[in-house]
């Protein structure tokens, strides 16, 4: 499994994926502070043309909720893109047959499986790691984060919330034929999870909830509130990884 | 119409270190994809023209991005 894992994390390097990560994770956390930072200066340029309009927009500085508020807003175009890049992970190698002389040389499916969600795994954690440093930085550096209420671990939630959908990426990737059908599995999942947020106090204890770290950095939610969706998701991964490792061993390659 | 609202340079020297490393990261992105389209024949989907028109007129990160996604072959 060691010299597999180690091909599949060289392919990142070699298919320019971690470039292309590092980049827009890093592009993402400066356009965000860059966001926080311009909108009250934008808005005061504006403020005769709107009051003109009958608009009256009450300046204020920014502060370092903002920085933190474009964090976990911009978070999600980074996260699509990897689950873009990575629905092709499996399904990819399925359709090129260059799976077959690995299983037939004696590597374990199980072992294949585990190699290629490991790799997606420390791929993410690096890029989000890079994502929140910037932020971190420059958010320490205009305002300060003196603050911010638990600041890691409303950052991890949407860590968590990352490993949720590469989760899910591998269950789908375990049996499905094509990258559409990958794709469209995900989506699916996003689309129920998102519908289910129409029943009335279900929110709270959806993967989604995850999202919201910004209600726990300005102190208006509490770390225990954020109990059940953890387990919830916990359980959704391990669930995921045990289904596609299972699934796999029945995959025509 | 900006007249009485245009940016002092004190002010602008708040934002410099935001602004360069955003222009340094998006030349340096255009530079390798524009590299890339040029030494490459095949692409996953477009051709080298649309690839070139698309780098350059997203160049704000969407043109190159999107060619490293959709348009560069995988090695």
């Amino acid at each position: 499994m060691i010299p597999f894992l180690k091909k599949e994390i060289l392919e990142q390097f070699r298919r320019k994926r971690v470039l292309l990560l590092g980049i827009l994770f890093t592009a993402f956390a400066l356009l965000g502070v860059a966001t926080a930072k311009l909108t009250p200066k934008i808005m005061e340029m504006f403020a005769d043309e709107l009051a003109k309009s009958g608009m009256v927009y009450d300046i204020t500085e920014s502060t370092v909720m903002d920085a933190w508020m474009q964090f976990f807003k911009n978070a999600a175009i980074p996260l699509i893109v990897m689950i873009i890049l990575w629905s092709g992970s499996f399904t990819g190698e399925y359709q090129k047959n260059t799976l077959i002389p690995l299983v037939t040389k004696g590597l374990s499916r199980t072992s294949l499986f585990f190699a290629k969600m490991i790799t997606a795994a420390l791929v993410w954690t690096a890029g989000y790691l890079v994502y929140f440093v910037v932020t971190y930085g420059y958010a320490e550096f205009y305002w300060g984060n003196g603050g911010v209420k638990h600041l890691f671990f409303a950052v991890f939630l949407y860590w968590l919330y990352g490993m949720w959908y590469l989760a899910i990426l591998g269950l789908f990737s375990s049996f499905a034929g094509t990258t559409m059908q990958v794709l469209l599995g995900v989506g699916a999942v996003f689309f129920t999870v998102t519908f289910l947020e129409f029943i009335p106090k279900l929110p709270s204890k959806l993967p989604t909830a995850l999202q919201n770290g910004l209600s726990l950095m300005q102190g208006s939610a509490k770390p225990s509130d954020f109990t059940v969706p953890i387990v919830i998701v916990s359980v959704c991964i391990v669930l995921c990884l045990a289904g596609g490792a299972t699934l796999i061993r029945k995959k025509k390659l | 119409m900006f007249a009485e609202t245009v940016i002092s340079f004190a002010e602008l020297k708040q934002y410099l270190p935001l602004i360069i490393p955003l222009v340094v990261i998006e030349l340096i992105l255009l530079i390798y994809v524009l590299w890339h389209i040029n030494t490459h024949d095949t692409y996953k989907t477009g051709n080298r023209v649309l690839w070139n028109i698309v780098a350059l007129v997203g160049m704000n990160f969407v043109g190159p991005i999107l060619y490293l996604i959709i348009g560069k072959e995988d090695a």
